[in-house]
């Protein structure tokens, strides 16, 4: 079982949780207490603590189904633009059943990035996005966007 | 028929691995523990797991797959998830318990000994499906299934008989609505053994059926779960999983045992209303014109008010609409019948059959979406499951999706509801032909067509309605709202 430790740790990595291996009899009382407090609710979508800012627009705006593009944006906590960031950018749907679209980094400049992306379905999507900082940080954003039907 | 000879041609109890494996005592159970494991993982993903719904087993499992196999085997065999149903297990502990504790417990209460139970959670579970965006939340998918679990273990360890499949469970009902179209059930294989039985074991003896069905005058599906107690029971192995035509136990309303006469019972026209027209109303809520209904519903109210807004379009279309769609067919079916005349709830209660095989081919048409366009989904999330506790490290394949070519998801979809809509023609215009049995006018197949009419007015109606849904492109929104609201 413990094992699936691993599992119920990573819902609380956003929220400074250690991935530490735990004594074996207490797995049952993490268990419960995951269960109980019910740590895998929706993240929340606020400011985290690193201080970075991360946003995202959409061309067209509001985004349709089809090719799109995701303009970027980050910035360090003292407002410099981040330019020399890795970025790994994935959109999946809010409902099972749809594979996820991963995007492709067409340019970078000033703290922007343009992402082009591909909208396979209409409806709510949450995009996940990875920047990893040139010293190793990683600044890791899920924001909501909803994409229209032509 | 006579005799005790069987006559059916087609018995999977007589097939050589599936029928003994049926046969067996153990039979059941097997089917049960696997889908039990499932839950347990269904309910430790959705708790702990990502709670993103395309990559959690809770979400992907029950709302893809569940869904799409359960309305596949009804439409190919017949109801098979009741007989697996994990929540049935801890039942045993339950009917041990009320056994020690209740001395076997107390009879259902005579006030819920029907539908009505079942009709007002469906109601509710698909009003909160919605407003609340359930398929999106692997959190409160898991929540579901431990209440389920939880409800079925209290009802069962209080109430006697199989109270909680026969009156409560919301999915049950659901089964045994799309299992009236289906191909196989369980019944007796000659009924003069039957009629010479003295001992009765199917229904009195301590396997014989919970749910009140006594084999001989079982007619059909309805309330049948499908757990084989029955096969095990009859001493004289004269029972069967017995071939079908589909659709066909809807033409004709003989007494059923455990439920009486289909026409004279209002809450089971009304849950059979329900499941119908919410298999419209389901649909309608995952595309883009919804949307729009909502947003203007909000400017008449003067903002946002989602309960509000919902609430109104589930009124609407699941009562006003239907109130006066059936009650308008079955008043003009009603002209026309010769006497002695019934009242029109028993004319509708009737006819409302006719337009069951619409409904569920709806609801296939619906399941078999989202069934297609994410079947293969599955496969990343145990890869990728499995590589969360320590079990997988290769690649997760997230590329994979589709069952089929996305051009392919509108025909498949039409012709689920092409061929739900003619079983449906076919019903009506059986109804009103056994209606008018003993009739000897002339124009008896003009006779026919005019009972038949509005049924078939009514048919063609919903046809084209579930046409116009079906050719929308899919678009669920709201979740944002729906999770924060």
């Amino acid at each position: 079982m413990v094992p699936l430790l691993h599992r119920a740790a990573r819902c609380g990595r956003g929220r400074g949780h250690s991935r530490r291996r735990l004594p074996p009899r207490r797995w049952i009382v993490v268990l419960l207490v995951f269960l109980m407090a019910g740590c895998g609710r929706m993240q929340p979508t606020g400011a985290p603590q690193d201080g970075f800012s991360l946003t995202m627009a959409a061309q067209p705006s509001p985004p349709v189904v089809g090719d799109g593009q995701l303009i970027v944006t980050l910035h360090d906590p003292d407002g410099r633009p981040v330019s020399d960031a890795r970025l790994q950018v994935e959109g999946n749907m809010n409902h099972a059943g749809m594979k996820p679209s991963f995007g492709v980094i067409t340019a970078a400049a000033d703290g922007q990035y343009t992402v082009a992306i591909r909208w396979t379905m209409g409806g709510d999507w949450y995009v996940d996005i990875k920047a990893t900082l040139a010293d190793g940080r990683v600044i890791a954003r899920r924001l909501p966007i909803t994409v229209h039907v032509r | 028929m006579s005799g005790s000879r069987p006559v059916h041609t087609l018995d999977l109890l007589r097939w050589p691995i599936l029928g003994r494996f049926l046969k067996w005592r153990h039979a059941r159970t097997a089917l049960q523990v696997p889908f039990l494991l499932a839950a347990a993982l269904i309910v430790f993903d959705g708790l702990v797991g990502p709670q993103l719904a395309p990559k959690n087993l809770a979400t992907v499992s029950v709302w893809l797959h569940y869904r799409g196999l359960v309305v596949l085997a009804l439409l190919v065999a017949g109801n098979l998830f009741c007989m697996a149903c994990p929540f049935m297990l801890p039942r045993r502990i339950a009917r041990w318990l009320r056994r020690r504790l209740w001395r076997d417990g107390r009879p259902v209460p005579r006030i819920v000994r029907n539908k009505w139970p079942a009709v007002v959670l469906l109601v509710l579970f698909f009003f909160v499906y919605e407003r609340f965006s359930l398929w999106a939340s692997p959190w409160w998918t898991a929540w579901i299934v431990v209440a389920y679990f939880a409800v079925a273990f209290a009802v069962d360890a209080t109430f006697r008989g199989a109270a909680f499949c026969k009156h409560v469970c919301p999915v049950g009902q659901f089964n045994f609505f799309g299992s009236l179209i289906s191909p196989l059930e369980i019944k007796v294989r000659a009924a003069a053994r039957c009629a010479a039985c003295r001992t009765k074991d199917c229904i009195r003896g301590p396997q014989g059926c919970e749910l009140a069905l006594f084999q001989p005058a079982k007619v059909g599906n309805m309330d049948c779960t499908f757990c084989l107690d029955c096969i095990h029971a009859c001493p004289y192995d004269n029972i069967g999983l017995i071939g079908r035509t589909p659709t066909a136990e809807l033409w004709t309303d003989p007494f059923r045992s455990g439920i009486g006469r289909f026409s004279r019972r209002f809450d089971l026209t009304l849950l059979v209303a329900v499941l119908i027209f919410s298999s419209f109303i389901n649909a309608f809520a995952m595309i883009g014109p919804v949307y729009a209904l909502r947003e203007q519903i909000g400017r008449w109210l003067g903002g946002p008010a989602p309960t509000v807004d919902l609430a109104l379009i589930f009124g609407i279309g699941l009562v006003v609409l239907p109130g006066l769609l059936l009650a308008a067919a079955g008043w003009a079916t009603r002209r026309s019948l010769p006497a002695p005349v019934e009242p029109l709830t028993a004319v509708i209660g009737r006819f409302i059959y006719a337009l069951v095989p619409l409904g569920f081919g709806m609801w296939l048409a619906h399941y078999s979406f989202h069934f297609l366009t994410g079947g293969l989904t599955l496969v990343p999330v145990v890869q990728s499951f499995a590589a969360d506790v320590g079990l997988y490290q290769g690649a997760v394949e997230w590329g994979l999706g589709p069952l089929t070519p996305g051009e392919w998801l509108f025909p498949i979809e039409a012709l689920c509801l092409y061929a739900g809509a003619f079983g449906s023609l076919v019903a009506a215009m059986q109804i009103a032909h056994r209606r008018l049995a003993g009739e000897t006018t002339p124009d008896l197949a003009w006779r026919t067509v005019r009972v038949a009419a509005p049924w078939l007015i009514l048919i063609l109606a919903l046809l084209i309605v579930g046409l116009a849904i079906l050719v929308q492109p899919m678009e669920m929104r709201g979740t944002f709202q729906g999770l924060s609201g």
